[in-house]
């Protein structure tokens, strides 16, 4: 009688051809050690069969967390979908880059022979005026005036008769 | 090498071949959410593979990631005719795993962090505190004996009892002949049983007598 210790394995998972089956069935019958051995076999596997599909379950926070890093690695080019938004926006910025640089370059394009922008003019700075009367007690008065209503009236001032001329402006030059 | 599983088979979510090959074409036209939904189809068993046989969680994450992709970047050269997708799958985190067994020694287990790791599997919605003492014991007792394991008999428990592949599906992931399939898993219930001895005995009548 010879046992069929090595089949036992594969008849539980019922990986044995018909004929290799059947001879485990028949010798389990009747010889109490391999019979013993076929009990022990089977609970070992319920035990597995029981504990192997939850072991090491992962959480799903886990499995969450490393499916970013997968992407970038494997999916460069789809990168969470910031490329191909990027690719969408292209064109609106390159239009805009084109206006902006037509706006510079189209008025010398034009007129190639225009001269030069110049800056536009500042107006001047007011001036600080200082008269002074003659035989006042007090002192000079200072004003401010702007420069074209100094100017008219340095031309337009009669002096009077009898009259000191009008001292010159303390400060007549435009303030730096 | 992947030949198994060519019949119809079902993805985690109920989704078979046909439904994976969609998945396939739409990663192929650029639609990230299916790589998203491939990986949210495969990657907790495949990351309960890579923890069966590695026993760490970070190196189960590492070869998680790689597999995942390594199979992304090169999806064209998954052939359905060939096997199936979830076999191609197996394939490379088995290899993966090996590669990570060789660039470090497998680290002691912390048992602590290797039992109370993850969800606990779901137990019988009216269970007393003395069944679910019983199922922690066994789960430990059963997480010491599969650390005892050589790493090829532990990948074959893994796959046979952790994926339910059959020994010829077991062979073409192992790649190995379907003969030495069958006595790696021979041999690993002949090391669980001396593991457990009589403990995993009393263990497994508490555990069924509740």
């Amino acid at each position: 009688m010879r046992h069929v210790d090595h089949l036992l394995t594969a008849y539980l998972h019922r990986e044995l051809p018909p004929h290799l089956r059947q001879r485990v069935e028949c010798h389990t019958r009747v010889c109490d050690r391999c019979h013993a051995a076929l009990v022990r076999e089977r609970e070992l596997a319920r035990l597995l069969e029981a504990q192997m599909p939850a072991f090491g379950n992962p959480r799903p926070a886990q499995l969450a967390r490393l499916l970013p890093g997968i992407l970038d690695a494997a999916c460069p080019n789809m990168a969470r979908g910031t490329q191909a938004e990027r690719w969408r926006t292209l064109p609106g910025v390159g239009m805009a880059l084109l206006m902006l640089v037509l706006a510079i370059v189209a008025p010398a394009l034009a007129s190639p022979h225009a001269p030069g922008m110049a800056a536009p003019s500042q107006p001047a700075p007011y001036l600080l005026v200082a008269t002074a009367t003659p035989g006042s007690t007090d002192g000079p008065v200072f004003a401010l005036a702007s420069p074209t209503a100094v100017a008219q009236r340095f031309e337009t001032a009669t002096e009077p008769a009898g009259l000191d001329p009008l001292p010159a402006p303390i400060a007549a030059t435009p303030i730096q | 090498m992947y030949k198994a599983m060519t019949d119809v088979t079902h993805m985690p979510d109920g989704r078979d071949e046909t439904g994976v090959q969609d998945l396939i074409a739409r990663c192929f036209s650029g639609d990230q959410m299916a790589y998203a939904e491939l990986y949210h189809a495969y990657a907790a068993r495949l990351y309960r593979l890579a923890y069966s046989i590695l026993l760490d969680v970070q190196d189960a994450e590492d070869v998680l990631q790689e597999v995942f992709i390594y199979a992304f970047r090169r999806l064209r050269q998954y052939d359905p005719v060939r096997g199936a997708f979830r076999t191609w799958l197996y394939t490379i985190t088995v290899s993966r795993c090996r590669n990570m067994r060789r660039r470090k020694l497998l680290p002691l287990v912390d048992l602590g962090e290797l039992l109370n790791l993850g969800q606990e599997p779901a137990g019988p919605a009216q269970e007393t505190p003395e069944a679910a003492l019983a199922r922690s014991d066994v789960r430990d007792a059963l997480a010491r004996a599969l650390a005892g394991l050589s790493p090829r008999l532990r990948e074959a428990v893994a796959l046979r009892y952790g994926q339910g592949l059959t020994y010829r599906e077991m062979a073409d992931v192992l790649d190995c002949p379907q003969k030495t399939a069958e006595s790696r898993i021979r041999l690993a219930h002949a090391a669980l049983m001396e593991a457990l001895g009589p403990v995993g005995e009393t263990l497994l009548e508490e555990l069924w007598g509740f």
